[in-house]
């Protein structure tokens, strides 16, 4: 086992410092046929050992995800055909193809062709594949993952997107890019995660009980970004993508380069230039709304059967225009905004940036080794180095617009071992320690006192999950320990330095089981705890926060300065309990996804609102953090039927109720009840012409009638009560209409060409959406037109 | 499948990888102490205090500061407003002085914004306005002739009374919008660095 050793302090020591694990993490997937490559939906592929069993969707795919390595007996069957058992050694990885045949002919073969590695998923998660992900690739992360029933978004104008999983966002959810947790300034609202969505091959959602696996940054759920596998092509290839849209004439170019060799050594590059100007409502432009983003990843690696190393880099850099007309001085400026139709500063189409304005980049180092340590299980160890910096640019006077109002520095390393292992047949699990280490600095030089300090955040967590996987059904449990340290740098009243220490120790745990009812219904169910002790942001943030014209003061600030500070053990972390449960069903013609949740947030942290106070500026109202018991509850709903053998209905529905329980009052920003219905017309084959495929969508957001009560700005200095409001009611509801059209051809011998086009807001619809964070200010975007090409040169 | 009875704790491999783990762990914990403590930002961009000092025309007449003084910004502790009482029948040659006094000398920020008169401009509103308790116009203007406000002249009415004045002072405003050069702040836009009230005592 010296070897083993070699490898890990190589990627100790080589590189510094620390991040995250895997477990049982490999897939099995293909797709079901009859020898003629006719598709099977609806045929029943079961792993013997583990006594699971999935049902093929409408395509003929199925996939089975968090599979431990080991020998496994695949056993494929559909009514009519005979059934197929084939043995596979999993160790990464793998499709297989299994072709049925009927029941008086001979036998065919399950083939196993090529393999692709995957993260862990868990009981309660979505998955877009590389085919959901084509054509939308050009949008962002945020608005691509909405695609996810469940998942919505917390919007900062149309360039700045955040996902929302089950009503959480920011701080509370995890982005994994390639196993690494992006670490940025996630505390923002409207700061959008750094994510080139063109580096993914697919995205899971991880909705459930995830806490023991990530860590307390995780407990309102994961987004999980894969790469493909770097040697996931044996010789040279690559993709080629263009975009444009019309609304805000946005172009997107990304290449992607590949190439691998039979010793299992591979490597990638891939980039992308997006450039965006001025997007439009159905009425006015949105002036100052452009974006320029270059983004580059490149990977190197080398994996044989039981070993493999990787290295990664990825680099992402934009910058982002936010609406002139929502920059306000203060709450006259915000009612007069809100008085208006239109917002002031309307001007002619343009692609220039100005303040005010946003420059962020993020960039990642991952060093990633893992070997198979005999009957122990394998081993794997990564390591990540981050480099974060947002700079935020204001309307300001003398010649100070060129500095930057809001400067950061955000360094991460992060580092994390794991042991994925096999007790006996019918138990899996993995062993795990990681830790990070984060050190947030205010860059010197703004000339305004920054509104969250400098600190330092150092955490240690180890987990263990297991599985005992029998007959139809499987029971899970997982724990986790976790300490956290955490040094502040602020400033007291007199403005000297003041230095407040924390530490911090939770323990968060799950438990949860499948069950196969039938060969057509399985149901899942997780329970699980986390906790998180708060943000620094959370305890110390301080100061004006212009885009929404308030003063915020974090816990532990008390009447404009920080307050006595208290020991670790008298704050109070937040402490989740989620409930999730998932009902599948799957027949030939009907997909059915139910997935029902109950989250109860001891101690939920939030922004409530407290007085007003006055100003050289006028009068501001002052919103402080404080806690409660919240509790977030809804259900997904996914439901897909085919009409005829070419028309299918697909129907997705996400509805949330949240609410502050000890004041019995609505919490902002929760998501609205949303119903996304689609019919699709598969064309198949014209001539050369394959997978033309028609859709027409239509999405319905209702209003929010659980937003907070609304106090005018009017009323405000005369209001008394603490509870939470708004200043304007929720907007109303609204209609999309989409069309979207797709077909593939074959390019220069073997390669083949993609094209989509899509109309979005078919009919110009002005609307304001309830998690647009403008919707004081301005519509949203009207109708545009998308079109996206894309070029696979691999060899097919 | 895997044998249990290979006594997990007596495998080598393990315990090279407790090692490892260990190893790892004391990284973790030995973080970069590259202690450079921060430095307070200095609120440059601040204005502490408002001065508008009143100036009865012709002879005679006491001269007239009010001011409205915020020395810690934003937050902390309430500011300080301070509008003795002006003649009735009286008019006033006023001028505003923008102050950052958290620093050692004061900033003088009225250079800072008569520098950018095309991106300034004070308004008036209030019910000494509307009340004519006192009348305004402004008394300086930009390089595009539009007034900027820094001067005024106050006129009060001949029967006294109270009222509020408010000052507000609008960044890059709409110079050109409808009625905004003759004072009205109704389509100025831009953003507010400076709205105050002042209550107005004409005896």
């Amino acid at each position: 086992m010296t070897r083993l050793s070699v490898i890990l302090i190589l990627a100790s020591s080589s590189l510094t410092k620390p991040s995250l694990a895997q477990d049982c993490q490999f897939r099995l997937y293909g797709t079901i046929s009859d020898g003629e490559k006719q598709i099977l939906p609806g045929a029943t592929v079961m792993i013997r050992e583990l006594g699971k069993g999935v049902v093929a969707n409408e395509k003929g795919n199925f996939e089975f995800t968090g599979l431990c390595p080991g020998n496994y007996t695949i056993v494929a069957s559909f009514v009519g055909y005979q059934q197929l058992e084939q043995t596979i050694a999993l160790n990464s990885s793998q499709e297989i193809n299994p072709e049925l045949v009927e029941d008086d002919l001979i036998l065919g073969d399950v083939t196993v062709e090529g393999e692709r590695q995957k993260f862990d998923n868990s009981a309660i998660a979505s998955t877009l594949s590389h085919e959901d992900l084509e054509g939308v690739q050009t949008r962002t992360l945020g608005e691509i993952l909405s695609q996810v029933a469940g998942v919505s978004t917390l919007q900062t104008g149309p360039t700045i997107f955040k996902p929302v999983i089950h009503g959480m966002h920011s701080h509370r959810l995890m982005i994994l890019n390639n196993g690494i947790n992006i670490e940025g300034q996630q505390w923002g609202i409207e700061h959008a995660p750094e994510i080139d969505p063109f580096i993914a091959s697919e995205i899971s959602v991880i909705k459930g009980a995830a806490a023991v696996r990530y860590g307390a940054d995780a407990i309102g759920g994961v987004v999980v970004i894969d790469p493909p596998s770097i040697h996931s092509t044996e010789s040279f290839g690559g993709e080629l993508n263009l975009g444009y849209m019309t609304n805000g004439s946005v172009g997107i170019t990304s290449l992607t380069v590949e190439n691998g060799t039979e010793s299992g050594l591979g490597w990638r590059l891939q980039g992308t230039i997006k450039r965006g100007g001025d997007f439009q409502t159905p009425n006015y432009n949105l002036t100052n709304t452009g974006v320029k983003e270059y983004n580059f990843t490149g990977a190197i690696g080398w994996e044989e059967e039981n070993k493999g190393l990787e290295l990664y880099v990825s680099s992402f850099n934009s910058e982002l225009g936010i609406l002139r007309g929502a920059h306000i001085g203060n709450l006259t400026d915000l009612a007069e905004a809100i008085g208006r139709t239109e917002p002031f500063f309307i001007e002619d189409f343009s692609y220039d940036i100005n303040n005010p304005r946003q420059q962020v980049s993020h960039h990642l180092l991952k060093f990633k080794a893992f070997a198979d340590a005999g009957n122990l299980g394998r081993v794997t160890a990564q390591y990540g180095f981050q480099y974060n910096q947002r700079k935020e640019f204001d309307v300001r006077r003398a010649g100070r617009s060129g500095l930057p109002a809001l400067s950061l520095e955000l360094i991460t390393n992060s580092l994390d071992v794991s042991l994925d292992h096999q007790l006996d047949a019918n138990m899996v699990g993995a062993l795990g320690i990681s830790g990070s280490f984060k050190d947030n600095e205010n860059v010197p030089g703004t000339g305004i006192r920054p509104i969250i300090p400098d600190y330092e955040r150092g955490t240690i967590g180890v987990y263990l999950v297991e599985k005992y996987v029998t007959g139809n059904w499987s029971l899970d449990a997982g724990l986790r320990f976790d300490h956290q340290t955490l040094n502040v740098f602020t400033f007291d009243a007199q403005n000297d330095l003041i230095k407040p220490g924390f530490s911090f120790n939770n323990i968060s745990a799950s438990l949860g089981g499948d069950l196969i009812v039938s060969d057509r219904v399985t149901l899942s169910t997780n329970i699980g705890r986390s906790v998180r002790p708060p943000h620094p942001f959370e305890l110390f943030s301080q100061g004006l926060h212009t885009g929404t014209g308030s003063i915020e003061e974090g816990l532990l600030i008390d009447g404009g300065q920080v307050a006595a500070i208290p020991s670790s053990g008298n704050i109070r972390s937040e402490e989740s309990w989620k409930w999730s449960s998932t009902l599948k069903v799957n027949t030939n013609k009907v997909h059915i996804d139910l997935t029902t949740y109950y989250n109860l947030i001891d101690n939920f942290v939030f922004l409530s609102p407290k007085e007003t106070r006055l100003t050289i500026r006028g009068a501001f109202p002052v919103f402080q953090y404080s806690q409660t018991d919240a509790v977030f509850t809804g259900v997904d709903f996914e439901f897909d039927m085919d009409l005829t053998e070419k028309l299918s209905l697909h129907s997705h529905s996400s509805l949330i109720w949240a609410k502050d329980q000890t004041r019995d009052s609505y919490l902002t920003f929760i998501p609205a009840q949303t119903f996304d219905n689609s019919l699709d017309y598969d064309l198949g084959e014209v001539g050369k012409f394959k997978n033309i495929e028609v859709s027409l969508s239509l999405l319905n957001v209702l209003q929010q009638n659980r937003a907070p009560r609304v106090v005018p700005i009017s009323e405000l200095e005369t209001s008394t009560s603490n509870d939470v409001f708004d200043f304007i009611p929720a907007p109303e509801g609204y209609n999309l209409v989409n069309l979207d059209f797709g077909f593939k051809v074959p390019a220069f011998k073997d390669k083949e060409l993609s094209f989509r086009m899509g109309i979005e807001n078919i009919f110009n619809t002005s609307y304001r959406d309830y998690m647009n964070r403008l919707k004081y200010y301005a519509d949203d975007i009207g109708r545009n037109f998308s079109f996206s090409l894309k070029y696979d040169f691999h060899a097919h | 499948m895997y044998k249990v009875e290979n006594s997990f704790l007596t495998m080598k491999p393990l315990k090279n990888l407790f090692y490892c783990l260990s190893l790892l762990a004391t990284m973790l914990l030995v973080v970069s102490c590259d202690d450079d403590d921060p430095d307070p930002e200095n609120p440059e961009e601040l204005i502490t205090t408002v001065n508008i000092t009143l100036t009865p025309t012709g002879t005679g007449g006491t001269v007239v500061t009010w001011s409205f003084v915020d020395l810690d910004g934003e937050g902390g502790n309430a500011p300080t407003i301070t509008a003795p009482a002006l003649a009735a029948g009286t008019t006033y040659n006023a001028a505003i002085e923008l102050l950052n006094e958290s620093e050692t000398p004061a900033e003088d920020i009225t250079a800072e914004v008569s520098g950018e008169a095309l991106d300034h401009q004070f308004f008036f509103t209030g019910t000494a306005i509307t009340n004519q308790l006192v009348s305004l116009t402004y008394d300086d203007e930009d390089s595009e002739s539009n007034p900027i406000g820094l001067k005024f002249i106050l006129t009060t009415g001949q029967t006294g009374g109270t009222g509020t004045l408010t000052v507000t002072l609008r960044h890059e405003p709409d110079k050109n919008a409808t009625g905004v050069s003759s004072g009205d702040i109704t389509n100025a836009g831009g953003e507010t660095d400076i709205e105050v009230d002042f209550d107005v005592v004409v005896q």
